[in-house]
């Protein structure tokens, strides 16, 4: 009994102490506290080496970009570009830099006479002005060689970005975000001769050699052309200088039998390797040439063999003084692009930087035994992380929690009467200027969702994201926001006979050869009820297009510039689905035809299904009747319950298509946890039918299709085994005139240097919009419905304005509003009885 | 230490440890450190032979790089090539490879090291709550047998061993955390615990876990407890020791549970060195930065040396408890004769 005593006593007191355990700690007044979750944490947010959207999101608390894009007025939905590390950027295109770093050469501007008015405002030289007054956190660390010492707190002065730049490129770390700076539209000219120099590449002939190029350049050992570091090809899909930077496979591709001996070109691309090279040998020469003879109107002879090869050639040194980044003063950079781009653009890709703190950066770096890379852990921990912006990293336990606090130094906080730090917007928001980044700390933990909804209905965190079926439940919830994404759901296929009889064979599908059948994929796209289907979860809108209304064609000039929304765009679409318009029409306007579309058609898509029925029994592939079954590539994670309802709603459409039409039942069946579905339905042809969405380019639809058409610029496509886009050709009819090229080169043809990158938008919207409709006429893809993002807000604040824009979202983190300190929350929290009802 | 002492240890040792033993022993050993080797091997195989696949939306730039680096790894050689260079790894520099996802760069077995404390930690503190109890009550069920006590023992019994422990996981958060506010819902942040996993603080976060482990292993250990106990009770020994005059209380501590004892010790050692595996499903419900989290992560994301180590790891560990467990059998009761034919 005493003991029972004792224990009861000492349970009380535990239980007492663990109460105490949970209650509030210190004061909380004044302070907001953002807490919120993840079901993973990033694990190295290095600029220069981050991978995934969790690496990125703890280092967007972390750093500011030169430019950012904020709202204007959310009245109407106006936006504008704020200098936020740079005070100014301007485009200062001068001969002098052109000239210096290879642009153009000086003979050329002394013949022609060119001036610096002549190139100003091309777009290949840009000035930025940094902000005097930007601050490095001020942090004690451990470098690897074991000696602590004090890095930062210093200004950022262009000496900076110079030197991070130069880590960035470094040949001996290949950073995997160094791409960003050495190709594509931002590339710095001389970056890629930097990244590159010492590896082995492969050089195009004339564009390395000039008019020194001959075959006399190489050797022939055993009757094979050898280069001092390798050999020599003929490149058939590489761009070539002699070519103005096409690939010979762009005109034959573009200009097919017209001009070319397509008997010898086939044979030829028979002989290449996966990167489009033949290794030129005595016999592939003579090939070749037999090929440009027999090639009558591109008007050459064995003789231009020159101009189509390349050779393997290690990247010769290239010394950093020849990369287009140098600094004019301590706060003024210049920035020479290798292609021009408009100002509008540059200023996109200036919304983040390069910036790393040199010094820390080099102290943290090491040799790595295993793969020979100069490595760094710098921003890899919380001793490892130095910040530039709002927030400074106080903790992060790996798997666990990553903890930020007002990072004092940032250079835009001012200190209150009370010493707490607050910031005002250096720009105005709806006439004024706003509180900017009220909150003082950021929490982020691992937590699973179940345990993330608990924890938001306690009041402990701020944000949860609800399952597509809690969302109906919050759907009149006033903290529920929902955001549009730019991502297609669409199924998308293989068609090729050969491997969707392999896939039968193998038991993957059963009758999946129906699939090869062009009517029955559009007689399946006229089934589906997307407008039901999308019903059947939440997160969802009907799609009958791939772009959506997030895309802007002129985005930086007109905020109402909607791809969609435009007259070719509409027709694209209208077109596609057979609805009429005009007098005596059915619908008066092109804009209500395409309200009107719905993308169903359940009699005509039985009619097709009959005749497609009917060709796949005529051609031996199909027994009138037999059941089909086909295996989906649904999903990267697990199967839910809402995947099963959402594949169990098409079954329901396509069986009620199906019906008396010749066909057998149908069944799709979802599979989950694939690696990679697009490479699955793409060039592995593991399955016939995949379930996914692409999305992205939205301030330039014109570039949108690369990501179907261009095998280049994504490899493997997703639809890749049902045709070669490269191959392909398709004739549009823009102004009046027919043009006749390839899907792949009309995808590249308003960017960089294709034919209509300099176009009016008029044109390129005819184009992408023709481009569009003819790629969904193939019925290799068939868009279902466009992706929502819901999550909700606790109490505790509001995001500035609840109209979403693609520009600012709601006013970001940075327009946040709380209504409660923590310590209001608190005691809001338990004023509610500790839990709080958000439905 | 006295001569005649000596003697008497070197003797018992003898005894104990005979050559048939020490043979025996050996034997097992080796049998174990194949079978890892096997095991290893089929895993390295078998692992690598997943395709590769890119992060998705990678630009064909981005698709080179990843690709430089993985041919600087060693991924594109031959897989039996990849496999000799891990085992030399292993046996020259005892380097078990590289985290290239979860946290880049750092050693795998750091990364394996770094996450043992917590997942030890919950379930040590598992085993000494239930271990207690699960013999208390399979102690009383058995004194009990049949009575209305044991039948009310025995239906909690069936209960807690047929629910999965992520069930009580899932039934603890929502009570002990949501609906009557007493417990922390999940482990805390060595920021937000103190600083170390051994203060009060932690130990709080660390209730609910504990409970949600404990439950199926009280009950395991009940119903163990109160088979053997409810068999060596009605043996023909007890019988004489109750008329050689021992109370019913005397003759069930002073013989009953002693031998009980000799097939639950074993169970215990096993359980005891099975912690360091910990319990993936009840880390990932908690937030448990633990060896279990890190082994579903590894396998998400492909993170292959660090899948490696922690397969390693497991296999080693089961192995090494299921030796322990055959041996301690021949220590424990010394009428079982460990490697004798």
């Amino acid at each position: 009994m005493k003991n029972s005593k004792k224990l009861l006593a000492l349970a009380l007191v535990s239980s007492g102490l663990v109460l105490s355990a949970c209650g509030g700690s210190g004061s909380t007044k004044g302070k907001y506290t953002y807490r919120t979750y993840a079901s993973a944490l990033g694990t190295k947010w290095d600029p220069n080496t981050w991978e995934t959207n969790a690496d990125q999101s703890l280092l967007s608390y972390l750093q500011e970009g030169f430019v950012s894009m904020e709202a204007d007025d959310t009245s109407t939905g106006k936006w504008q570009w704020t200098y936020e590390l740079a005070e100014s950027i301007e485009d200062v295109s001068n001969i002098a830099d052109l000239v210096k770093y290879g642009i153009i050469s000086q003979e050329l501007v002394d013949a022609k006479g060119y001036t610096d008015e002549d190139v100003a405002d091309s777009g290949y030289v840009y000035e930025i002005k940094l902000n005097k007054g930007a601050t490095w956190e001020e942090k004690k660390v451990k470098a690897l060689n074991g000696k602590t010492k004090v890095y930062g707190g210093t200004e950022i002065k262009a000496d900076d970005y110079i030197e991070s730049f130069k880590i960035l490129l470094d040949p001996a770390r290949e950073n995997n975000r160094a791409n960003l700076y050495w190709s594509g539209e931002s590339a710095v000219v001389g970056g890629m001769d930097y990244y590159y120099q010492g590896k082995l590449a492969q050089l195009d002939v004339v564009g390395t050699f000039g008019e020194e190029a001959s075959l006399d350049n190489f050797n022939i050992v055993s009757g094979k052309y050898t280069s001092d570091d390798g050999f020599v090809y003929i490149a058939l899909t590489s761009p070539l200088a002699y070519l103005g930077g096409q690939s010979l496979s762009y005109y034959v591709d573009g200009y097919g039998a017209q001009i070319f001996d397509m008997d010898k070109w086939n044979a030829l691309v028979a002989k290449a390797d996966d990167n489009g090279f033949i290794q030129l040998t005595e016999e592939t020469a003579a090939e070749f040439g037999a090929f440009l003879v027999a090639s009558a109107g591109w008007g050459e002879d064995e003789s231009y063999l020159i101009n189509y090869l390349y050779f393997d050639a290690i990247f010769p040194e290239f010394d950093f003084s020849k990369v287009g980044l140098y600094k004019v003063d301590d706060y003024t950079l210049r920035y020479v692009l290798a292609v021009p781009e408009d100002k509008a653009y540059f200023y996109t890709s200036c919304t983040s930087t390069w910036l790393v703190h040199p010094e820390l950066y080099q102290d943290l770096s090491y040799e790595d035994e295993s793969t020979g890379l100069l490595l760094s852990k710098y921003n890899t921990s919380a001793e490892t992380t130095i910040s530039y912006g709002p927030y400074k990293m106080v903790s992060y336990q790996d798997g666990k929690q990553a903890k930020f606090t007002q990072n004092e130094k940032w250079w835009r906080w001012e200190k209150n009467d009370d010493g707490r730090l607050v910031s005002k917007t250096h720009f105005k928001v709806d006439g004024e200027y706003r509180q900017q980044y009220q909150t003082t700390d950021i929490v982020i933990d691992v937590l699973k969702d179940d345990a993330a909804k608990l924890a938001f209905l306690r009041g402990k965190l701020n944000d949860y994201a609800p399952t597509p079926a809690e969302s109906v439940e919050y759907a009149a919830s006033s903290q529920l926001y929902k955001e549009d994404e730019s991502y297609t759901m669409s199924l998308f296929f293989d068609t090729n006979l050969e491997d969707l009889q392999k896939m039968d064979a193998a038991g993957t599908n059963t009758n999946g050869v129906v699939l090869s059948n062009a009517k029955f994929r559009k007689a399946m796209s006229l089934a589906f009820n997307r407008a039901d289907w999308v019903k059947t979860t939440e997160g969802y809108k009907p799609a009958y297009s791939i772009m959506n209304n997030l895309y802007y064609y002129d985005f930086y000039e007109d905020p109402s510039s909607q791809y969609r929304a435009s007259e070719p765009a509409m027709k694209a679409i209208v077109e596609l689905y057979g609805v009429e318009y005009g007098e005596g029409k059915q619908y008066a306007t092109l804009k209500e035809a395409y309200d009107s579309i719905t993308g169903y058609n359940l009699e005509e898509a039985r009619a097709l299904f009959a005749e497609a029925c009917q060709e796949l029994v005529d051609a031996g592939l199909y027994h009138a009747g037999d059941e089909i079954k086909f295996k989906v590539a649904w999903k990267k994670g697990e199967l839910e319950t809402t995947d099963q309802t959402q594949v169990e709603a098409l079954n329901g459409y396509l069986t009620e298509a199906m019906k008396n039409t010749g066909f057998g039942k149908i069944t799709l069946t979802p599979v989950g946890n694939l690696t990679d579905r697009y490479g699955d339905v793409g060039d592995r042809g593991v399955y016939a039918i995949g379930y996914g969405a692409w999305g992205g380019a939205i301030l330039y639809p014109f570039r949108g299709f690369r990501v179907y058409m261009d095998p280049e610029y994504q490899p493997p496509l997703h639809e890749g085994n049902c045709w070669d886009p490269s191959k392909e050709t398709l004739t549009l009819t823009i102004d009046g005139e027919n043009y006749t090229m390839s899907y792949q080169a009309w995808s590249n043809s308003m960017i960089g240097n294709g034919p209509f990158a300099s176009a009016s938008n008029e044109i390129k919207l005819e184009i992408t919009a023709q481009l569009e409709k003819a790629f969904l006429e193939l019925y290799y893809r068939i868009p279902l419905a466009g992706s929502t993002v819901t999550f909700l807000l606790g109490y505790q604040q509001h995001y500035y304005t609840e109209d979403y824009n693609i520009a600012y979202g709601f006013g970001g983190f940075r327009l946040m509003i709380y209504d409660y300190d923590d310590y209001a929350w608190n005691q809001f929290v338990k004023k509610n009885g500790g839990t709080l009802n958000y439905k | 230490m006295n001569n005649a002492l000596l003697h008497y240890y070197l003797l018992r040792y003898r005894k104990i440890m005979d050559k048939a033993k020490v043979i025996y022993i050996l034997k097992r050993i080796g049998l174990m450190f194949m079978t890892l080797f096997i095991i290893m091997t089929m895993c390295f195989i078998l692992v690598r032979l997943l395709p590769m696949s890119m992060p998705e939306g990678a630009s064909a730039q981005q698709q080179e790089t990843i690709q430089r680096r993985w041919e600087a790894l060693g991924y594109n050689k031959p897989i039996l090539v990849q496999y000799g260079i891990y085992l030399k790894n292993i046996i020259t520099r005892w380097d078990f490879g590289t985290s290239w996802k979860l946290k880049v760069l750092e050693p795998a077995s750091n990364l394996l090291l770094s996450r043992l404390a917590p997942t030890v930690l919950v379930n040590v503190y598992s085993l000494l709550f239930s271990i207690p109890i699960g013999i208390l009550l399979g102690v009383y069920a058995a004194i009990r047998k049949n009575k209305w006590q044991d039948q009310i023992i025995s239906i909690l019994v069936m209960l807690f061993v047929s629910i999965p422990s992520y069930i009580y996981a899932f039934l603890m958060q929502y009570f002990l955390y949501y609906k009557w506010q007493l417990l922390p819902q999940v482990l805390y942040s060595l920021e937000d615990g103190g600083g170390s996993y051994f203060t009060f603080k932690m130990f709080t976060s660390m209730i609910t876990p504990i409970l949600a482990l404990s439950f199926g292993e009280i009950a395991g250990l009940t119903r163990f407890v109160r088979a053997e106990l409810t068999e060596t009770l009605t043996s023909d020994y007890m019988l004489l020791a109750r008329t050689k005059g021992l109370s019913r209380r005397q003759a069930t501590y002073r013989h009953a549970l002693r031998n009980a004892m000799v097939p639950v010790l074993p169970m215990l050692i096993g359980d005891f060195l099975s912690i360091l595996g910990g319990s993936m499903i009840i880390e990932q419900i908690f937030s448990i930065p633990g060896v279990g989290q890190l082994y579903l992560y590894s396998i998400q994301q492909r993170d292959f040396d660090v899948f490696m180590m922690e397969t390693i790891f497991y296999t080693f560990i089961g192995l090494a408890a299921g030796i322990i467990v055959d041996i301690s059998y021949g220590f424990i009761d010394p009428r079982i004769r460990v490697g004798e034919r």
